[in-house]
């Protein structure tokens, strides 16, 4: 009898890459133990069975021992998936996933942590020491992986937090391909989509459908939510003019291969029976205007009296828009002009040595009370046009406030990865995160023009960071995503060289 | 003496107008008395005077704030400056108005059950 499974396992492992070692891969893969194993029984089994060979008794029972030795280390992430994670033995996932190689060949301990957090979900009461377990377990993994950044994910939905759930499910997808293994992806995405369809977010369904190696990294779930979300969605057209939504007999397709198909066909009707309709104009909401109260309105024309009151209404309200700032802004420069309010005060503070000084005390406060209005609302810094007004005033200090802001995370950042002052993976990853949020949200608030003049600063900081990371502490993962975004934010913003370099660094090994 | 809560929209919510309870233009008299009132009435407790109207919503008042606002306007500078503040009544201003709703229709209705369907458990 040819030894087949040994055989398959000996050319696996013999193709197994030095970085697949540095992820904490085994020597020897133990699909291979298992596989070993596994053939033995086979061999003894049938053997014994066809009469080919007389055993005793007691080589029947080594037979069984081999039997139950070989199901567990053949198929690892299985035993782990379909026996431990159902049970929600944490500890057992985590040990049985983190040996499949196979599966996690590109991020064993991430996949171990992951079964172990999945095994974590199904279970009812306190999970605290369990995630804590887990998080160790996470901690000692350096670099993080894939897997690892998903388990991430589901041990923040295990403490109940699925908004960062969400967040960090959705990294995954930041990652290169390389650097995440296929079924972390797949589980990753399939809780996206399920979980946008149960909040009614189409669109967002209809992300988590689409991907790098889609056939490898979405499950037949994920496809089939993806391609109803196309159908419940407007209609869209693609780069080359072709509607992008999925048609009637594509949709049965996958519903047909996608599990649950019993409790999933109300809803496969519902998508199909829905009609894409083009949208040929983007949803008009109304502007809203910051209004006086009509007890102001007539009270005269006494103008810095209605400035404080649209002041006063301008500090309560939940949500301010540019326009709403344009207005204040300059109602705030007719009541400091206005020829009433200067005699006024002249009048009111002759008796101070500069009568007119509180008129200018008002107006710097009423800049640093805008300025905090631009940051507090997110709202875009563009140039006013009038570099002594006000609101000129009150961009410019916001910016200034914006720049320093960001350039000194970037300069933090850059400065801990030069001093080599490591954190724990998950906390690494968090703080790259929250680096990147932070030039996201200053690039959408800043004019283009001076958002591609500003970024080359950040860059600097940021691409030393990555470098470093990748070439001192072999965390290519992070840094891969580090050069993935500036890559995308440097396409974006025109800068050609920063561009240029980010393409070759993208290329480097994961 | 610096105010006790320098932040954002102190000029009007921290204005001593506002915590003593009193309009531009009052005495000096007028303003001590009030100081007085106020910090006999906190020191017995008294529920009227744990908060003061401002045009931003009423505001938590305390012996140290009160202290602070005489103070400041004692002098003629800084008075000058948080009088041109303290123009408007200190009542709230109208509630802001609803967000107007937008012209599109509502989208397509989420489908609540799909993570138990898929096998995942609600968080």
């Amino acid at each position: 009898m040819i030894p087949v499974f040994p055989i398959i396992a000996l050319l696996m492992a013999s193709k197994r890459t030095p970085s697949e070692a540095e992820m904490g891969a085994q020597s020897v893969p133990i699909e291979l133990v298992g596989w070993v194993f596994l053939y033995f029984f086979t061999f003894f089994g049938l053997g014994s069975l066809l009469g080919e060979m007389q055993f005793e008794i007691a080589l029947k029972w080594v037979a069984l021992l081999a039997l139950f030795c070989a199901v567990p280390l053949a198929f690892p992430w299985m035993m782990a998936r379909r026996v431990f994670v159902p049970l929600g033995w944490h500890r057992a996932a985590y040990r049985f996933g983190r040996l499949s190689h196979h599966f996690m060949a590109r991020d064993h301990r991430g996949g171990g942590a992951l079964a172990g957090a999945l095994a974590i979900l199904r279970v009812r009461g306190d999970r605290t020491a369990a995630i804590a377990w887990i998080e160790a377990r996470l901690a000692e993994d350096q670099p993080l992986r894939g897997a690892g950044i998903a388990a991430m994910g589901f041990l923040q939905l295990a403490r109940g937090d699925r908004e960062s759930a969400r967040q960090m499910l959705a990294e995954v997808d930041a990652l290169s391909p390389y650097a995440v293994p296929y079924v972390a992806a797949m589980l990753a995405s399939e809780w996206r989509a399920a979980e946008a369809a149960s909040r009614g977010d189409w669109a967002e369904v209809r992300r988590a459908g689409t991907g790098p190696n889609l056939a490898e990294t979405r499950s037949n779930a994920t496809r089939f939510l993806a391609a109803a979300a196309s159908r419940l969605l407007p209609l869209e057209l693609d780069p080359r003019g072709r509607p992008r939504h999925a048609s009637k007999l594509r949709l049965w397709w996958r519903w047909l291969t996608a599990p649950k198909r019993f409790r999933t066909w109300a809803f496969y009707q519902r998508a199909r029976d829905s009609e894409p309709i083009p949208s040929p104009t983007p949803p008009r909401v109304k502007a809203r205007v910051l209004t006086l109260p009509p007890r102001a309105r007539s009270e005269g024309p006494d103008r810095l009296r209605r400035a404080l009151t649209l002041h006063a209404r301008a500090l309560a309200e939940a949500r301010l828009s540019d326009h709403d700032l344009v207005r204040l802004g300059r109602v705030w420069e007719v009541a400091c002009a206005d020829a009433a309010t200067v005699r006024t005060s002249r009048q009111r503070f002759a008796t101070l040595p500069d009568p007119l000084h509180p008129i200018r005390d008002l107006r710097s406060q009423v800049e640093a009370d805008l300025g905090h209005l631009l940051a507090r609302h997110r709202l875009r810094l563009a140039p006013t046009g009038d570099d002594e007004s006000i609101l000129a005033t009150a961009v410019w200090h916001a910016l200034q406030s914006l720049h320093e802001e960001v350039e000194s995370a970037c300069e933090a950042y850059c400065l801990r990865a030069i001093e080599n002052r490591r954190l724990p993976a998950p906390a690494e990853w968090n703080e790259w995160r929250a680096l990147r949020e932070l030039c996201d949200q200053a690039i959408a608030r800043l004019d283009p023009e001076v958002a591609a003049a500003t970024f080359p600063y950040w860059n600097d900081a940021i691409t030393t960071a990555a470098c470093l990371l990748y070439n001192q502490r072999g965390e290519k993962a992070l840094a891969n995503a580090m050069f993935r975004w500036l890559l995308a934010r440097a396409t974006k913003l025109g800068c050609a060289g920063a561009a240029t370099l980010h393409a070759e660094n993208v290329k480097c090994e994961v | 003496m610096s105010s006790p809560r320098p932040d954002f929209a102190a000029s009007i919510t921290d204005n001593p107008f506002y915590v003593l309870e009193v309009r531009p233009g009052c005495g000096r008299h007028d303003f001590e008395d009030a100081a007085q009132k106020w910090l006999a009435m906190l020191e017995l407790g008294l529920a009227a005077a744990s908060h003061y109207p401002t045009p931003l919503g009423p505001q938590p008042r305390t012996s140290e704030k009160v202290r602070w606002a005489a103070n400041e306007l004692r002098d003629p500078q800084r008075r000058a400056g948080h009088e041109l503040w303290a123009e408007l009544e200190p009542i709230e201003p109208a509630k802001p108005a609803p967000e107007p709703a937008g012209e599109s229709s509502p989208g397509p209705a989420a489908w609540p059950e799909a993570l138990r369907v898929f096998g995942w458990r609600p968080a």
